[in-house]
């Protein structure tokens, strides 16, 4: 069942398209990957999804309900995080927590309050004002807000921005959580390609605002595609090698160090074996997730894919 | 709304800064009391310029309480819409610098009972602000000047005016200012609306209020009818006309009159005008507003 049905939404500022007639769906219990660079208009579909931005063209549906109608029925049941969880600084974790809580409509008890912020792991820094958290510690924060009130929909933009790879792992794990556990249907959008693939079940891919692809991520990952990074002393040598075999018509691109092959998983052993009889100096072998090469393949003409990759 | 209106509040009176006002307030009152107590007879010969020389002037009489919170008010009623502005000016835009505004406004709450809630919460501010003021000016200048009657200057002459007849003045300018501030606070909670930081609407605010005082204060004929009466600074100072009583044939002052109550009541609708037409403007603008901070 859709719970979220988005159609043909355009946001447009002044000349700027931000967002073009794009149209997707998220299922109930997803975890649903937004994904994109940054500008591709990720946070402006986002800040759509939640009133904070008006469509210059479009439909939203949410549980059903027309989000431009039913506007604070459909908010009541949904929990975000956008970008970075600014809160007020002057007040304690309780304060906070309690606060947005009276504001989701919803009467929460101090001892939900208390569970909330155990759960995320502040219980025994409820009392300490805000400004003396760590950016994670605020993101943990940001996400009890998020769900005090129960919500089925959970919006999480970029829930990673700013946090060190201990941050970054804990909240993959949060994310799991609650879908496996909780059963929440989440969006959940990121420029990380990596992030996305290791937590999400279906995925959009978003570029200049237009819908690039959407489906599950097992089907978008496709094995028979996986990027290869081939570290070489002297790359453009190495591929005058490899011009007369068979293999180099899985090379990619070169870069200032590597090789870059796109290739069936499968191959990767064959393909090292076959740089050594080459009597080319391998410094390292890395195989790239597929996602990321699915990504590329998607984009290949644009120069900035290039980021993803070097 | 009640429930947005505490949290409002709790929001206004946890944060440090709203209580540079009370400080501020607190302080001024203070230096001027301690100058009147050792010099106030310096000052009341600058009232009453040359007649000192004609009358003899009962100065240990004159310099009452209520006379020493007659002049804070003078000296102070202009200079609050600073303070106010502090508050309002950051009740949108602080929001949006923070970041919090988009939480707020991703909450199941419209968008126009966020704002009246946060302009209620500025007006509740805004009156307690007052109260200090009257707190502190009035019933500690009578604590320690003690009460009189008292001597206000007009253009060209002094009235006098009895002490049983005085409190329930400062009773109905203290409300009047209330309604004179709310206008500053109203058009500085307009000017949060446009802003991404509090600086720009504080700013802004005070420098429409010193340039509308001034030209409220110019005196230039043909500003008198055309640009004044427009101007919501020119009728903030009305809550001065609740000490100018009307006059018997001998030039006494009638106890419990005012001499122009309806230039009072329309100074009053005037600023209310003013009240509605901001808040309205700004929510107006936040309902339209995409929040992209």
């Amino acid at each position: 069942m859709a719970l979220v049905t988005v159609s043909r939404l355009t946001k447009k500022f002044r000349t700027h398209v931000a967002v073009d007639d794009l149209s997707f769906s998220v299922n109930e219990g997803d975890v649903y990957g937004f994904l994109g660079q940054n500008g591709a208009g990720k946070s402006t579909t986002i800040r759509m999804l939640l009133t904070l931005v008006t469509p210059t063209a479009g439909h939203i549906e949410i549980f059903g309900l027309d989000l431009k109608k039913e506007r604070k029925k459909i908010l009541s049941q949904v929990g975000a995080v956008i970008e970075k969880p600014d809160l007020y600084k002057y007040l304690s974790a309780y304060e906070n927590l309690s606060l947005f809580a009276r504001m989701s409509g919803t009467k929460i008890g101090k001892k939900e309050l208390f569970a909330q912020l155990d759960m995320v792991g502040l219980g025994d820094r409820r009392d300490d004002k805000v400004k003396t958290f760590s950016q994670g510690m605020k993101q943990r924060l940001g996400i009890a807000v998020s769900l005090i009130h129960n919500p089925r929909l959970i919006i999480l933009d970029e829930p990673t921005n700013g946090l060190d790879p201990q941050g970054i792992a804990d909240m993959r794990n949060l994310i799991l959580h609650l879908s496996r556990h909780l059963h929440k249907t989440i969006i959940v959008s990121s420029h990380l390609l990596y992030e996305i693939e290791q937590v999400s079940t279906r995925m959009l891919i978003i570029d200049e605002g237009k819908k690039m692809v959407e489906g599950s991520v097992a089907t978008l990952m496709d094995p028979s595609k996986t990027l290869v990074e081939a570290e070489v002393p002297d790359p453009g040598k190495a591929a005058n090698l490899l011009e007369p075999t068979s293999w180099f018509q899985y090379l990619q691109k070169t870069t200032n160090h590597t090789l870059v092959f796109q290739l069936p998983k499968e191959l990767i052993p064959d393909l090292n074996r076959e740089l050594v009889q080459l009597q080319i100096d391998v410094l390292s072998l890395q195989a790239k997730n597929s996602l990321e090469a699915y990504f590329l393949s998607l984009t290949r003409t644009k120069q900035h894919v290039a980021a993803f990759t070097d | 709304m009640w429930q947005l209106l505490q949290i409002e509040l709790l929001k206004i009176f946890r944060k440090p800064r709203t209580y540079i006002s009370f400080g501020a307030i607190a302080l001024m009152v203070i230096i001027i009391q301690v100058a009147l107590k050792f010099d106030g007879r310096s000052y009341i010969e600058f009232i009453v310029g040359s007649l000192k020389d004609s009358l003899e002037i009962p100065y240990a009489h004159i310099l009452n309480g209520y006379f020493v919170c007659f002049i804070i008010l003078n000296l102070l009623l202009i200079h609050i819409p600073l303070l106010i502005a502090l508050v309002a000016g950051d009740s949108i835009a602080g929001e949006a610098n923070m970041g919090t505004l988009r939480l707020l406004a991703s909450k199941p709450v419209s968008r126009t009972g966020l704002m009246l809630a946060k302009f209620m919460a500025t007006v509740i501010y805004t009156a307690l602000l007052l109260a200090w003021l009257a707190f502190i000016a009035l019933l500690l200048s009578v604590l320690i000047f003690g009460t009189n009657d008292i001597l206000i200057a007009r253009n060209d002459s002094l009235e006098i005016i009895r002490s049983n007849d005085v409190l329930w003045r400062y009773l109905a300018a203290f409300a009047f200012a209330t309604l004179a501030l709310t206008t500053v606070a109203a058009l500085a909670f307009l000017l949060s609306v446009f802003a991404e930081n509090s600086i720009g609407p504080i700013v802004s605010t005070i420098s429409i209020v010193i340039v509308f005082t001034i030209l409220s204060e110019m005196q230039i004929p043909l500003y008198d009818r055309t640009v004044k009466p427009f101007l919501f600074t020119s009728h903030m100072l009305a809550w001065k006309g609740l000490f100018y009583c009307q006059v018997d044939a001998g030039g006494t002052a009638i106890p419990g009159t005012i001499e122009n109550i309806h230039a009072i009541a329309k100074s009053s609708g005037i600023l209310i005008l003013y009240i509605i037409s901001f808040v309205s403007a700004a929510i107006f603008v936040f309902n339209r507003k995409d929040i992209l901070s």
